[in-house]
């Protein structure tokens, strides 16, 4: 038997820099077509807006025929997104199983391979549904386990599991949704499909969907990713030491930018975010070079390969002002000098910072969110830097 | 060392509220303590003001010339200052220089003006931000905070991005909504499509009892049609729409038919009477093609007389013809030949005639040619070969001479330079004769072989006898029988040339022989001709005339073919005419028997024929007229009757047999309603016959009450059918529309994308804070913890003049004073005038010692009644740290208090100069103007003249001018009278000013004048000169190069502004921005220099006058003073 398996297409979420919400979903509908596999498993999360499903309602049913007329069976388990447009599917749709309706585990046998899954019955779902999964549903067949499912946090609202669920769950080969990056949980055995298409920036690496395939009905086959997004976001490092010139950085950008380019295929255009590391000179303003480079014009970064560079950037670099040395003199910038090199009082007005932005009046609109700690002092020490680069321009007469 | 610097001499040239400079030129200054001593007014500031600005730039430096010379211990200084623009130059090298220590920065440290001190602007900014940088560590770190992006607050909700964010959020929340109210639609669908009954049935149900109910009113319908018919006559049926017209048409037919019948039996007797008119015998008029065979007999007759006529003619004009050849050539040929002889032998002399020219050309060519080669020589033969044996001869001597040579060598003797010598010889002589050459060559080699064969040979007596025989033989070309081989050479030399010479001559002789024989040709080819030529010109009997000299080239034979033609065509001519005559005779003959007419001329019977078969003719056409008739005439009786029986048989139809046309009319009057009746009963019918056998049962087993009850009930249920229809589709296409919507995939988007631009806003206002709050905690501290050198030194200052009262400090606000008795800082602005005072100049104080720590020199220092605002205590204070300053640099202290003057004096231990600007003023002014005492000499008037205008000449009175002030004119332009203005110039006034005040009559002219002044102006511009341009309003650059341009344009004869504005448009003076264009041009205007209005003439300004004065009449005094005014303007 041949099994594709894809989660979170999230239909009527339109990307980045994609066209439209659908094309995620016509990709794996193209790819299970083209392939001729038996099943179609979608993990969760196949719609955007869980209460105006009705808005991609037409494609949805559409691809699903599609599947039916190439006897493409799809068996699918719902997620926080869908648990209400696919209960209707259930119910209405002949094209589509889904598996483990009003929270409880439940199966079908197909081609002599028993597919089990939960689904959500709601947005949330604070409760492992490991709780409630019987072992024997997996007793004496080849068993694939569809799961819509967070692992590794218990705190999560979005139906938490633990690895350990799955080792000792007796199911051959699990396939989860949820986690756009698509991984191998535990090699062989679990693993996340991801989003088949690069949904935004922060979605880097490949996106595609999976390929299974029974061994003479007694086992599954390694699953093999197949690679789907023509996008694909990376973030590539770009050291500036020495590089006092803008028109050197972007120089700099372009060189990595195709060499972040090798490896990949053809017809894929490739986003970049630079991180700039390294030894910054006082007199390179970052945002000086990265407002010259123009996102709507990507370069060739090889053949087939068109790299863009986005306009956001995360600022890595460290000040060409020896801050220890400095620290110990006199003077406004020795002052602040000390102030940096003491990350826990500057984290802890940057944290404070944090929290009176979310209460103020124009970002009452903004969901309220927490950001790791070295990010927060990365942010916290790069503004910090800024004023004392301003400082150090001053003193080298550059105002 | 003395470091200061100190003004040796100052003049100021320029400044304004001073026409001309006040002062003069300033000098003997004190290096201490100068005090300007002056009342308010007299120009204290101004020439401190000059003397600031002439070591450093100031604002005021626009409005001022200046000029000073300053001295320092080692260099002396000239500075100038001119149109804003500062030079100093050192005044040995005349180098350029910025003064040594000069800081324009701070150049307000050196200045302490009262006014400017209690100025919002005395607490300078530049000295806090100085001082604050100098906390900071020389870093300002204000600036530091906005260059990085310092953020003093989060910013309000009223920014751009959370507005759109709030914006797209609404939108995104709008179609959500939208969307969610509808996700019932697919359940509403379904329900109604199961709710769906059966459509169709019904309206085949609905169909089939409409028709039941269609039927039985069909059925009722017919019925009472029937009965409506029956009441009708029997014949109405017989009857239709076409009855009355028809029977109308028949009539109309008959009546016709007897018309017709009777006309044509009336021609029939009119054409047989006819016939009988024309006479012609029934013979003729039976004979059909008559008629054509005469006219065709008369046309062959006719042709047969224009035949013969032409045969006639054509046999003359062949006889004249041949006349006329006779005549002209007889002379040529004794008599005419057979045509194959002259075709034979015209044919050999026109070939003949062609060759004759060649070939007499050849004999000429030949004899010229033969000529031109000369006499010839028969003898060249044998001289040739003469020549040859001499030449034998000699070679052969010359081979013995050289065996005997051999024979010679044999004792001792070799002669083996002799064929080299030949050799040589030959190729001097090949230069010339080549001939010679191979003669000589061969001679050498013979020579060489005869040595060689001498060697073998020693026979030389034989080769001795046999020399002497060929020197006799030679005897006439050598001398004596010792000839030397050289002279043999020589002669064989000669030999061979003229070998040569007669080898030449025998080449022509055989071309002579040549041309010879060619002529002998020609003259013989021709001969042949002649002969040919003779022998064809007799075969033709040419005459043999000695006049024929040449006739060889006369082509003949067109001219004797001509000859045979025409003696053919005589011939012809007269047997075609012959037979021309034989036709006509014959064509008469036949004319007349056809017609059968007795012998006349040829006209008088064409005539008669042609007459003949017109009647004829016309007998003929009445007699086939009358055939037709007599057959139409029948026609008409068949007619006639039929129309009759037609007419019967139609009555009969109708059921009439008596014929009554009227009882059938008064009959059909009815039959349109019965028609109708029973069309609408057939139609009926035919709808009953359509119906089907359903419907037809239905109508049969049900009436009409039942069945519409029924259709009622039918009709409702599809009307609720069609409302679920309806209802389906508009669900369907919302949900087609829904269902597939990128709306709000897009507004999700976009309002992503806000929200992205809000967080990332978001993340710089945190980052803008963080900077915001290092910042203060930074200042904060700064502040807190140093203590600047100028604001310490400035404090000692303060503490100094205050005794020990005030120190200085730096707030939040700036500067402050904090008072050691109520120990309490305040700001400046709690400050009362005299510690404000004390305050700032020590401020400057701390600023200057500062500035001029590290240099080696001190500039002078100005005070402006720093000490007027000020009680006794703090001037002393005051004036005992200009004392002690004083001690250093030179001070300038400008006041008007005497007793400022007084406390200086007292406390100034350094030299002191007072300058009295008042008294200075005044020696300048004297020596600019100095007096000049003058006797009163009284001049009187000239005595009245009666002529007003002459009167003016013996007064002198001046032309007015438009830009001059009227108050100015001599008073005779408000007189009218000589002995009124003599008695106003007895009285001293001299000028029109003067005699307004003296007399309100000659105010009210004044005023006139002053009116008229103003109007003459308009459109006038007042004369530009260079000095205006020193007036402080013009915007003007004096230093650039484009002022130099403007100088010299304007010094260029009178100009007004007009004439500059011109030059600058037309760019005759370049280099000026538009800017300054427009703002020179504005001044311009503004000044009266130039103007955009057009020129008034004496009777606009008249007119405009009139329109406010009342009095000014034309007959008035006033009137004539104003135009006489206008007219001495040179106005129109």
């Amino acid at each position: 038997m041949r099994i594709l398996a894809a989660s979170d297409i999230h239909l009527g979420r339109r990307p980045s820099h994609g066209l439209s919400g659908q094309q995620s979903w016509d990709l794996v509908v193209d790819k299970a077509c083209e392939l001729g596999v038996d099943v179609l498993l979608l993990a969760g999360d196949v719609i955007e807006h869980e209460r105006a499903w009705l808005s991609v309602y037409a494609p949805l049913i559409d691809g699903l025929k599609r599947l039916a007329e190439a006897k493409i069976r799809t068996i699918a388990v719902s997620g926080n997104h869908d648990f209400d447009v696919f209960s209707r599917l259930a119910v209405e749709g002949e094209a589509i199983t889904i598996l483990g309706q009003g929270g409880r585990w439940e199966h079908v046998d197909f081609q002599g391979v028993r597919f089990i899954g939960w689904s959500f019955s709601q947005s949330h779902h604070e409760q492992n549904p490991f709780d409630t999964f019987d072992r024997a549903l997996s007793d004496g067949t080849l068993t694939l386990g569809l799961l819509h499912t967070e692992v590794g946090f218990p705190a999560s609202r979005y139906a938490p599991s633990r690895t350990f669920d799955f080792t000792c769950s007796g199911v051959g080969l699990w396939v989860l949704g949820h986690i756009h990056r698509p991984q191998m949980v535990v090699d062989g055995q679990v693993l996340y499909c991801g989003s088949p298409l690069a949904l935004d920036s922060s979605e880097r690496g490949e996106h595609g969907v999976w390929l299974i395939e029974t061994q003479s009905a007694l086992a599954f086959e390694a699953p093999r990713f197949i690679p789907l997004s023509p996008i694909r976001y990376e973030e590539v490092a770009v050291d500036v030491t020495g590089l006092d010139e803008a028109e050197a950085v972007r120089a700099q950008i372009r060189a990595n930018g195709r060499t972040g380019a090798d490896g990949l295929c053809y017809g894929t255009t490739l986003y970049l975010t630079i991180r700039f590391v390294g030894t910054k000179g006082a007199a390179l303003d970052l945002a000086q070079v990265m407002g010259q480079i123009d996102e709507a014009v990507p370069f060739p970064a090889k053949e087939g390969v068109a790299c863009s560079i986005l306009p956001s950037y995360i600022d890595a670099t460290t000040p060409a002002i020896d801050l220890d040395s400095l620290a110990q003199g006199e003077g406004v910038d020795a002052q602040l000098a000390r102030l940096i090199r003491d990350p826990v009082g500057l984290l802890e007005l940057y944290r404070r910072l944090e929290k009176e932005s979310f209460n103020a009046s124009a970002y009452s609109a903004l969901q309220e969110r927490s950001i790791d700690e070295e990010t927060a002092l990365r942010e916290a020490t790069g503004a910090a830097l800024r004023f004392l680069s301003a400082m150090a321009l001053q003193r080298e007469g550059g105002v | 060392m003395d470091r200061r610097y100190r003004f040796d001499r100052v003049h100021l040239i320029r400044s304004p509220g001073f026409p001309a400079p006040p002062f003069g030129i300033i000098t003997g200054f004190s290096p201490a303590l100068n005090i300007l001593y002056g009342p308010n007014g007299i120009g204290k500031s101004t020439l401190i003001r000059a003397m600031r600005s002439l070591l450093s730039p100031t604002p005021s430096a626009r409005t001022i010339d200046a000029e000073a010379t300053l001295t320092s211990a080692e260099e002396r200084y000239t500075l100038r200052l001119e149109y804003g623009h500062l030079s100093q130059v050192r005044a040995e090298s005349g180098e350029a220089v910025i003064l040594p220590g000069r800081g324009d920065e701070l150049s307000d440290a050196y200045f302490f003006g009262l006014h400017e001190l209690l100025s919002d602007v005395g607490d300078n900014p530049l000295f806090i931000a100085r001082v604050r940088s100098e906390m900071q560590g020389g870093i300002d770190i204000e600036e530091a905070r906005v260059r990085s992006g310092a953020l003093l607050k989060f910013p309000p909700s009223t920014i751009a991005e959370t507005k759109e964010e709030a914006s797209f959020a609404k939108r995104v929340d709008e179609i959500k909504a939208a969307i969610a109210k509808n996700s019932m639609l697919l359940d509403q669908l379904k329900a109604l499509k199961e709710r769906g009954g059966d459509e169709e049935g019904l309206r085949r149900e609905q169909q089939l009892v409409r028709g039941a109910l269609s039927y039985l009113q069909r059925v009722g319908e017919a019925v009472a049609l029937g009965e409506q018919i029956a009441t009708f006559d029997k014949r109405l049926a017989r009857m239709d729409s076409a009855t009355l017209s028809q029977l109308e048409a028949l009539h109309e037919r008959a009546d016709a038919i007897d018309v017709e019948h009777t006309e044509a039996h009336r021609r029939v007797r009119e054409t047989q009477k006819a016939i009988e008119a024309v006479r012609i015998e029934e013979v003729f008029v039976a004979d059909q093609s008559i008629g054509a065979d005469i006219l065709r007999l008369v046309d062959e007759l006719k042709s047969a007389q224009s035949a013969y006529q032409e045969a006639v003619q054509a046999a003359s004009d062949a006889t004249s013809a041949l006349g006329v050849w006779q005549q002209e050539l007889s002379w040529i040929v004794a008599s005419p030949v057979e045509r194959p002889t002259l075709q034979a032998m015209v044919q050999t002399l026109s070939s003949l005639s062609g060759q004759c020219e060649s070939l007499r050309a050849r004999v000429v060519a030949t004899q010229m040619v033969r000529k031109a080669l000369g006499s010839s020589d028969p003898n060249i033969g044998e001289r040739l070969s003469h020549e040859q044996v001499r030449k034998d001869r000699v070679v052969r001597l010359i081979a013995v001479t050289g065996r005997l040579g051999q024979e010679q060598e044999k004792r001792g003797s070799v002669l083996w330079w002799l064929p080299l010598l030949l050799f040589a010889l030959s190729a001097l002589v090949a230069q010339k004769l080549p001939q010679a050459a191979i003669v000589g060559s061969a001679v050498a080699i013979a020579v060489t072989l005869l040595l060689r064969w001498q060697k073998r040979d020693g026979h030389s007596g034989e080769l001795e006898r046999e020399r002497a025989q060929l020197l006799h033989l030679l005897s006439e070309d050598l001398d004596g029988s010792s000839a030397r081989v050289e002279e043999l050479v020589r002669l064989l030399e000669r030999i061979s040339a003229k070998i040569a010479e007669l080898e030449a001559e025998r080449v022509h002789q055989g071309r002579i022989e040549a041309s010879e024989q060619e002529v002998a040709d020609a003259q013989e080819a021709y001969n042949r001709w002649l002969e040919a030529y003779g022998e064809a010109s007799r075969a033709l009997h040419l005459l043999p005339s000695p006049l024929l000299d040449g006739a060889q080239f006369f082509n003949f034979s067109d001219r004797l073919a001509s000859w045979i033609d025409r003696s053919e065509k005589v011939a012809i001519a007269q047997a075609r005419q012959e037979i021309a005559h034989s036709a006509l005779i014959e064509a008469r003959r036949h004319l007349r028997e056809r017609c059968a007419l007795t012998e006349s001329s040829d006209d008088a019977l064409i005539n008669d024929a042609r007459l003949f078969s017109q009647s004829i003719a016309e007998a003929q056409s009445l007699s086939a007229a009358l055939q037709e008739r007599m057959v139409r005439l029948e026609r008409a009786e068949e007619e006639r009757v039929q129309s009759r029986s037609e007419l019967d048989r139609f009555y009969a139809n109708l059921g009439f047999e008596d014929c009554d046309r009227e009882a059938v009319k008064r009959l059909y009057r009815q039959w349109s309603g019965y028609a109708a009746l029973t069309r609408e009963k057939e139609s009926v019918e035919r709808e009953l016959a359509r119906f089907g056998e359903e419907e037809i049962a239905l109508g049969a087993a049900s009436d009409e009450a039942v069945l519409a009850v029924r259709l009622e009930a039918i009709e409702a249920d599809l009307a609720a059918s069609l409302e679920r229809k309806r209802l389906e589709g508009s669900l369907e296409e919302r949900y087609a529309q829904l269902s597939n919507s990128r709306e709000l995939e897009q507004a999700v988007y976009e309002h992503q994308e806000r929200q992205r631009a809000l967080e990332a806003h978001r993340l710089a206002s945190v980052q803008g804070r963080l900077i915001q709050l290092l910042h203060d905690q930074i200042k904060e501290e700064s502040e807190r913890r140093y203590q600047p050198l100028v604001v310490q030194k400035a404090s000692d200052w303060l503490s100094a003049i205050t005794r020990g009262r005030y120190t200085i400090g730096v707030g939040q606000e700036g500067f402050t004073a904090y008072d050691t008795v109520t120990e309490r800082a305040y700001q400046i602005t709690e400050l009362s005038s005299g510690s404000r005072i004390q305050l700032l100049f020590s401020i400057r104080m701390g600023f200057l010692e500062v500035l001029e720590a590290g240099r080696d020199q001190q500039l002078p220092i100005f005070f402006d009644e720093v000490m007027a605002n000020s009680d006794d205590e703090r001037s002393l204070a005051i004036a005992e740290a200009i004392a002690a300053i004083s001690a250093k640099r030179q001070v300038f202290y400008a006041t008007a208090q005497l007793d400022e003057v007084d406390k200086l004096k007292a406390v100034v231990t350094e030299p002191i100069t007072v300058f009295d600007l008042e008294a200075i003023t005044q020696n300048t002014t004297i020596a600019r103007r100095p007096f000049v005492a003058v006797a009163a000499k009284v001049q009187l008037p000239a005595e009245p003249n009666p002529d007003y205008n002459a009167y003016s000449c013996d007064l002198g009175v001046e032309r007015a001018s438009l830009f001059e002030p009227v108050g100015a004119l001599h008073s005779w332009y408000v007189a009218t009278e000589s002995s009124e203005l003599y008695g106003l110039l007895m009285r001293g006034l001299r000028k029109t000013g003067q005699c307004a005040y003296a007399d309100s009559r000659y105010e009210a002219r004044l005023l006139l004048l002053k009116a008229a002044n103003r109007l003459a102006k308009v459109g006038r511009p007042r004369p530009l000169t260079v000095s205006d341009l020193s007036d402080e309003r013009l915007p003007i650059k004096r230093d650039v190069g484009y002022f130099q341009q403007i100088r010299d344009f304007l010094d260029d004869g009178e100009k007004s502004g007009n004439d500059l504005i011109k030059a600058l448009e037309d760019r005759t003076i370049k280099g000026v921005r538009e800017s300054m264009k427009e703002a020179l041009t504005a001044w311009l205007i503004e000044g009266g220099y130039a103007t955009h209005q057009s020129m008034l003439s004496t009777d606009d300004i008249l007119s405009r006058l009139a329109v406010d004065h009342p009095t000014l009449t034309i007959d008035s005094a006033e009137y004539q003073v104003v135009a006489r005014y206008l007219a001495s303007l040179g106005i129109e």
